[in-house]
Formats: C-alpha cells, structure tokens, sequence
C-alpha cells in the first residue's frame, strides 16, 4: 500500500494506517532528527514528537510534495527546535563552562554508552575528524549530516531546510574543505 | 582518502534505529491526547455557551434599561410639554403677562423621534390651580361702558345686574419737556503726569 493510500486512511481515523506511515519512515526521521541533535534519546524524542504533529496536521497535507519530504519537514523543525532549546539550557546552566561540549550537538552527556561516532574514531584521525564536525558552523555541520544520514537526497535535504539544492551541495563540500583545512592545521597529512 | 573518513564518521553520526516500539509509544501518545482533548472541548465549548449566555443576559439588561430610561425621558418630556402649554394658557389669561416666578420657557425643538424641550432656569414649576369645570350658564357678550351699569335684555335666566364695570383708561404720559439744552468747552487746568513706577 502506498503512502497516498494509508495516508486517505489515516485521515480516516485508521490508526493502524498511520502505524504502518511509522514504520515505514521512522528511520529517516530518527536520522533527520539525528543530524540535528546528536544525542539518540533526544532525536527519539524529537521522531516521536513529529509523527504526533504529523497525524494532527494529517489534514493540512495536500500532496504538493511527497508524505515523507512533508514529514521530515516536521521532523526537522522539531528537532531544531529541540536543539535551541538545549542550547539555551546549556548556556543558562553552564555560563562558566563555555568550552565543555554543548550536548546538543556533542555533548551527549545524557548517553552512558558510547556515541556511534566515537566507535568510528578508534583512530586518533578519527577522533579528530569527529571533533572537527562538531566544531563547524551549524548550516555546514547539518547540510554535512543530512547527506550522510543514508535517508536523504540532496533534493529532500533542500526542502526540509527551505534552501536551494546548490546551496546545499555547497555546504557539504564547504564542510568537507574546512574539516580537511583543520585537519592539516592539527598536523595530519592525506595519504590518499 | 581524507573525504572518505570525513564521509563515514558523519555517516555513523547519524546512524542508529530508533526503539522499536517508536510506533507503539506514537500511536499511545495519540490515544491519549484525543481522549485528553475530548473533555477539554466539551469543556470549551461548555464554557464558551456559558460566556456567550452570560453576554447575551447582560445585552437583554442593558436593552431593557435604555427602554426604560426612554420611557421615563419621554414621560417627562411630555410633563414638560403639558406644562409649558399649561404656563402658556396661564399667561394667555393673565393677560399675555409672565408670572414672576413663572419658567422661562426658551426653545421647544421637535425631532424626528423625540420632542426635546430645551430650558433654562427650567428647576421648578409653580402649581397652577385653574377652574375648569364647565360654566353654568351661558356665555353673553355684555356691553360696557365706563361707570354705566350693563343691563341685558331679553336674557334668560335673568343675566347678572352689573352696577358697575371699570375699566382703567390708559392716560398718555405727559410729552417729555426738553428745555433749552446748553453746551460748555472743556476746561483743563493743570496736566499732571505720575509715574507708574512710584518715582
């Protein structure tokens, strides 16, 4: 069944429609949600909260772009908006600590285990590489991770950020071209 | 090689699954907020017909109060009119002279849905006691004449014996006796000039 399909049935009132709409993007919206947010409760959270505001907004979704592009728009918004929120706690509770990391977007204080990312940074290359994401402008550091998600064309990125495609391959490879400057100022050379 | 590590470690970045009892835990949370959401429209709209009620009584009052208060202005209104036509009669008959504590009655204004009477000095109206039980007899128009008692004639019941009726004669006053009107110059002796400021 398509997603026109559950998504008329949803509006119906079919509850197991909309359950089937879950599982079927909850992925992209938990990565989406991800990109934003680093920490994995936090981006659970921020999935959950979207499909809520997806099944009360089913009405006002009137097909001009695809369900899942409208519902990661969602996604997104609520996950940006999660991270400012933390952002802000972070600056409120922390004024003194300004060069700790801000868990919004690294911190991941609240996880006991270790991150996905610091499993890949076995390497001390790849520890740097790790920070270095961290540390880029947030435009940059986003655009970088929706492309890497696995979920999201570089179409899809451009209508969940309301920016132009070019705008968005830009910052990826902006990205790339700072973490690589960084990376020679830190002393590391490219092999490849 | 540098692009390929950057690549993979934003990859892992954004890796994972989310719990999977995501969809159990959406489809709750929807549960709960449409039958959280139930009572508070009832509520709503229970508290809206209340207030809509309310205004609605409120709008009746103040309806029924401006009628009444127009019921009252025109009563009085129309008190007021019957009693400058009153004062008027009374003038009429007092000879065209004004009581002495008798209101003066400026401009009486007639507009389309109210006659308003607009007054002076308007604070108090003086009883007027006047006869008006029919007369017992008729009318008969007697001719006088200065110190001459009337006599009618012919008149049944017999009309009244009037011995005398006087009328006051209004005498001209006497001409106004100008005499001889003298004029002198102005004379100045002496001009004197003061300082205002005392030196």
């Amino acid at each position: 069944m398509s997603d026109a399909d559950l998504v008329a049935r949803a509006r119906q009132g079919d509850a197991a429609a909309f359950g089937a709409l879950v599982d079927l993007h909850r992925s992209a919206v938990y990565r989406a949600a991800r990109a934003a947010l680093h920490s994995h409760e936090e981006a659970e959270d921020a999935a959950q909260d979207a499909f809520v505001i997806a099944y009360q907004r089913l009405g006002s979704f009137r097909g001009e772009a695809s369900f899942k592009t409208w519902l990661l728009t969602i996604a997104w918004r609520q996950a940006i908006s999660r991270r400012r929120a933390l952002t802000r706690w972070w600056a409120r509770i922390a004024p003194a600590n300004r060069n700790d990391p801000d868990p919004a977007i690294g911190g991941d204080v609240a996880h006991p285990d270790p991150s996905p990312e610091a499993a890949a940074a076995g390497s001390e290359l790849g520890r740097a590489i790790v920070h270095e994401i961290r540390a880029l402008p947030p435009k940059l550091r986003d655009a970088l991770l929706l492309a890497q998600s696995g979920e999201l064309s570089y179409e899809e990125i451009a209508a969940i950020t309301k920016s132009p495609v070019g705008t968005i391959k830009w910052r990826v490879s902006e990205a790339r071209k700072k973490i690589k400057a960084r990376l020679v100022e830190r002393g590391f050379s490219d092999v490849g | 090689m540098w692009d390929e590590e950057i690549d993979n470690a934003a990859r892992q970045a954004t890796s994972g699954e989310p719990g999977g009892d995501l969809r159990a835990r959406v489809l709750a949370r929807l549960e709960t907020t449409r039958r959280s959401r139930a009572p508070g429209i009832a509520v709503a709209v229970a508290a809206a017909a209340a207030i809509a009620a309310a205004i609605w009584v409120q709008r009746v009052k103040q309806v029924q109060q401006v009628q009444q208060v127009q019921q009252v202005q025109q009563v009085q209104q129309v008190q007021q009119v019957q009693q400058v036509q009153q004062i008027q009669q009374t003038q009429a008959v007092q000879g065209g002279r004004r009581a002495p504590d008798a209101p003066q009655v400026r401009r009486v204004e007639e507009t389309a849905n109210q006659l308003r009477v607009q007054r002076v000095g308007l604070t108090r109206i003086p009883p007027i006691n006047m006869d008006t039980r029919p007369l017992s007899r008729p009318v008969v128009a007697v001719p006088v004449a200065p110190g001459v008692a009337a006599a009618i004639e012919g008149a049944s019941p017999p009309p009244l014996a009037l011995e005398a009726v006087h009328v006051p004669i209004l005498v001209a006053s006497p001409a106004l006796d100008v005499g001889e009107l003298v004029t002198s110059p102005l004379e100045i002796e002496e001009i004197k000039v003061t300082d205002l400021t005392g030196q």
